[in-house]
């Protein structure tokens, strides 16, 4: 396999449902016990992956009123195998009002280094704080910590209140 | 002061939080729907116990964790439960913390160092 080639191991598109993330996590364990994909590559990809997953999960809960958005833009996951490493993608739509906030967030991550990210994690996780919704702060960070690239993100313009966000990160398989 | 024994799910963990011999097991994965719910019934369980620790026999709190996957919404609950814990030591009992992960599950050692760092409190690291 060179560099330009690469293996489809998950694809989904659609609605991001608390069930659907435990049904895409069975099918990603299927596929790298299939692949024979080292314990280590494959915990560090399901991590990100639910960590992805679950950050549109809980975004989406605010989008009751909203759904016809999320079927005309739905979510999307991709979770290939590159030559030496795995490349995680998953896009879907934000409020317009969001984005300043969560492009602000992604630079600063993107500013640190490991041991900044690391120092970043642990202010977060010892805040005690929590969203209405559960969370923790911390999805991002957790993917920054795991991935061994940058994070890659854009958004596109989908409307007046909507952008198309989407993330990609890398993992290594070494 | 009861045993709180849950069973685990495809979402949740085991829990076995033992009154009697103060031993504390997390076993399974840890990604729950509602972590907040999920976690308060462990919060709970360790401040009933803190509120009448003078009738406790034992001062040695054993904490097992035995998980195969954790989110960081957990992760985040796991630390408020230890820094329950760390109140306690601060009131004569001892604390032993084993992280116990899968031989070459780098991801979730990692998690361990970093829970056990943030903290502040020594793990002792097992494969399993």
């Amino acid at each position: 396999m060179n560099s330009s080639q690469k293996e489809i191991f998950l694809h989904f598109k659609g609605a991001i449902l608390y069930d659907t993330i435990g049904e895409l996590i069975s099918e990603l364990k299927e596929k790298m016990f299939e692949r024979h994909i080292k314990q280590a590559v494959y915990k560090k990809v399901l991590m990100v992956m639910i960590e992805a997953l679950e950050n549109v999960f809980k975004y989406h809960e605010h989008f009751e009123n909203e759904k016809d958005i999320v079927e005309k833009f739905p979510p999307e996951i991709l979770i290939a195998k590159l030559s030496d490493s795995f490349s995680i993608s998953v896009s879907n739509p934000v409020r317009k009002s969001d984005v300043a906030t969560l492009d602000k967030r992604l630079k600063e991550i993107n500013s640190l280094d490991k041991q900044g990210i690391k120092k970043k994690y642990k202010e977060i996780i010892t805040n005690g704080q929590f969203s209405e919704k559960g969370g923790a702060g911390l999805g991002i960070i957790e993917m920054a910590k795991i991935t061994d690239s940058k994070l890659d993100f854009n958004f596109t313009p989908i409307n007046n209140t909507f952008e198309y966000y989407n993330l990609g990160l890398k993992i290594n398989c070494v | 002061m009861k045993r709180l024994i849950v069973s685990s799910t495809d979402y949740t963990p085991a829990l076995d939080l033992n009154p009697a011999n103060l031993t504390m097991v997390f076993k399974g994965v840890s990604r729950p729907e509602n972590v907040g719910l999920f976690y308060q019934q462990v919060i709970d369980w360790v401040d009933d116990i803190a509120a009448k620790a003078e009738q406790l026999t034992t001062k040695a709190i054993k904490i097992i964790f035995k998980l195969d996957y954790c989110n960081s919404a957990s992760q985040k609950y796991i630390l408020i439960f230890l820094e329950r814990l760390l109140e306690l030591r601060n009131k004569g009992f001892s604390l032993d913390v084993e992280w116990h992960y899968d031989e070459g599950d780098d991801k979730m050692l990692e998690d361990g160092e970093d829970i056990a760092d943030a903290v502040g409190i020594e793990f002792s690291f097992h494969t399993f």
